[in-house]
């Protein structure tokens, strides 16, 4: 029988050592024994004995792995619950109230107290020390004075990991995502043309390769022409809309790359995507987690106006959809009317807006789930730094 | 109460995914039409509708050219991996070639009879193929095209006159006819031809302005079929390939 892996993770300020501690007494008081630890980074807690035959959430056989890690004046907690039955026989309220009891008690016992007029980071929340002018967390000096939403927020870092989701293997976009887009879910990113989108999405495929999951990727240029782990995977299958290119230049494997004559031809591309569709079946087979990748959405709304972009839009959603495959696609709204931007949106069940915005003099990047529909979700603004999200990536 | 089925016989065409659009095929003893431009394929689409009855049913088969030669039709064929040769020599299908074909004035037509396109009179053509279909127990005939036999018809009433008593001719000879005329154009408000209405089916094959190839059944009488255009392709070994679920996004 499958088992239910469930993660969480949560922050708390203070000292690793005297965290893990508190953590492990709290867990012990709630039921948990003592398996293995690698003080003061590691423990592995056992509760519970029955699989489908438990009486109560806490009578259910658990292993409980807990990892901390030391950043800055924080300690990053991550928790995870393996239950020995499927996810359907857990009570998600049962879940919830659990991990609830956990963080409370340990936030309530490692919180350093900041007074009113200390400063935190405006990025990570984290704490300013007296007399310095930048975060020693993220290294930005975009600081302000700590208020009781502050606090709202940082119950918001304690992230739900739901393995029925697609995660983009990027920390800061799974988190935002609570793990990731529902799986055989449809996500859109609206971003201008920007390097932190881009990492992003290569992100995004390169966690499903790695997982060995297909990933049908349709776009209008040859950018991973020079990455050979994507290139070269043979679980990646690229539909070119664009004549220009030259197959032979890019090192992927024939038989999975198809060129289609521009995107002004829909009817062509539907046919190509329909072939490829039905020979990934005849090798995969339909019940394996896939993904879709649409980066050359604005151009096919510039060269096919709404009506037919919307029309070719949902019926490449739907086929896909069909074949356990979950959408990402990416749209640059500048380059759109609102109406026409409107037209698309309520195809997708999310949307993640990427945006430029001007800090303290600077233009920077930030990043905002919109919606994610029947889904949990963070709407909190997180600034994108290149280097966060390549040192993320290269993780 | 036994509730008959009135939906006539269907002939599969070799195609699969317009054998869908048909919802199993060309209706059996009817004459059809197959419109086109030039290049659209009207030509492989109707050969792979003789070759289906040849290699599946072992029917006898005729293809009636007017403009398009013996040698050409059997080395174009052969691109497909079509061998019409092997059949004309199992007796099994037969190609009549218009444009070598010269007949004496006064004489009736025989089975040995030579025609030029000018000379051959509808009547002509269907005492020919009376002849040919009982000789090689043919029951799929296609005709390549109309417009050249009705070119000498300027005038519409004698046109129509001419087109309905060929059309009412072949369906009397127990076989399935494919009938392949230029189209004028396409879409609403493109000019529609007299056989068009005289006939028991009408298949379109047109090019698009961006390239892209759409087929439409326009009519198929007493038959339920798909009438939305669709796409499909001239693949190379393949021949036609209609994709039944797909639409078409071009503009027309």
């Amino acid at each position: 029988m499958a088992n239910t892996v469930i993660t969480k993770s949560m922050t708390a300020s203070g000292d690793i050592g005297a965290t893990y501690d508190t953590v492990l007494k709290k867990l012990t008081s709630l039921g948990y024994s003592e398996s293995s630890t690698t003080w003061p980074s590691n423990m592995e807690l056992k509760r519970g004995k029955r699989g489908m035959l438990a009486r109560n959430f806490q009578d259910i056989k658990t292993t409980l792995k807990v990892s901390l890690k030391q950043v800055s004046n924080n300690v990053n907690i991550f928790f995870e619950f393996d239950f020995a039955i499927p996810k359907s026989y857990i009570s998600e309220k049962e879940m919830e109230q659990e991990f609830s009891k956990i963080k409370s008690e340990i936030i309530s016992s490692t919180a350093p107290h900041i007074t009113e007029k200390e400063k935190i980071c405006d990025v990570c929340l984290n704490p300013i020390g007296v007399g310095e002018n930048f975060c020693r967390n993220c290294g930005r000096s975009a600081t302000r004075q700590k208020t009781e939403s502050d606090e709202q927020s940082n119950e918001e870092l304690a992230v739900v990991f739901d393995p029925n989701k697609v995660a983009f293997g990027q920390k800061m976009v799974d988190d935002a995502l609570y793990g990731g887009i529902p799986k055989n879910g449809v996500l859109l990113i609206t971003s201008p043309a920007c390097e932190e989108k881009e990492i992003i999405v290569t992100r995004f495929i390169e966690t499903s390769l790695d997982q060995s999951e297909i990933v049908v990727y349709i776009t209008t240029d040859d950018k991973f022409s020079q990455n050979e782990k994507i290139m070269q995977s043979q679980f990646l299958y690229q539909i070119i809309c664009n004549p220009q290119i030259d197959l032979g230049s890019l090192k992927c494997s024939t038989e999975n790359c198809v060129q289609v004559n521009g995107v002004e031809r829909l009817t062509e591309l539907s046919v190509a995507l329909t072939t490829l569709l039905n020979n990934i079946e005849r090798i995969s087979g339909q019940e394996n987690s896939k993904r879709l990748v649409i980066d050359m959405l604005s151009d096919t709304l510039l060269s096919n106006q709404s009506v037919n972009t919307r029309k070719w839009l949902r019926e490449t959603i739907t086929k896909f959809k069909q074949k356990n495959f979950t959408v990402l696609a990416m749209l640059n709204p500048h380059m759109h009317s609102k109406e026409d931007v409107q037209s698309l949106l309520d195809l997708f069940d999310g949307q993640v807006e990427i945006y430029e915005k001007e800090l303290e003099g600077e233009l920077r990047m930030f990043m905002r789930v919109k919606r994610l529909n029947n889904s949990r979700y963070s709407s909190k603004e997180i600034q994108l730094v290149r280097e966060d999200l390549l040192i993320q990536h290269n993780n | 109460m036994t509730v008959q089925s009135t939906q006539p016989k269907k002939l599969s065409t070799g195609v699969e995914g317009f054998d869908v659009l048909l919802g199993g095929g060309l209706p059996e003893k009817r004459t059809i039409l197959v419109l086109g431009g030039p290049g659209s394929g009207k030509s492989i689409l109707c050969t792979q509708f003789l070759k289906e009855g040849l290699e599946k049913y072992n029917e006898g088969t005729i293809y009636v050219s007017l403009d398009y030669s013996k040698k050409a039709f059997m080395h174009d064929m052969l691109q497909f991996g079509w061998d019409f040769e092997t059949h004309e020599k199992n007796g099994r299908f037969l190609f009549l070639e218009g444009a070598a074909i010269r007949r004496l004035p006064q004489t009736t037509a025989s089975v040995d009879d030579i025609y030029t396109p000018d000379d051959l009179t509808l009547e002509d053509l269907v005492d020919l193929l009376t002849l040919h279909i009982e000789k090689i127990g043919a029951k799929r005939v296609v005709i390549d095209d109309l417009t050249a036999l009705t070119f000498r018809f300027p005038d519409d009433v004698q046109r129509r006159g001419a087109i309905l008593s060929l059309i009412e001719a072949l369906s009397s000879l127990d076989v399935t006819t494919v009938i392949i005329s230029e189209a004028l154009g396409y879409g609403i408000g493109r000019g529609i031809n007299i056989e068009e209405y005289l006939s028991d089916g009408v298949v379109g094959m047109f090019l698009l302005k961006d390239g892209t190839r759409a087929i439409q059944i326009s009519k198929m009488r007493g038959v339920q079929v798909d009438n939305k255009p669709h796409p499909y392709n001239i693949v190379d070994k393949v021949g036609i390939e209609v994709y039944p679920t797909e639409t078409i996004f071009s503009e027309k």
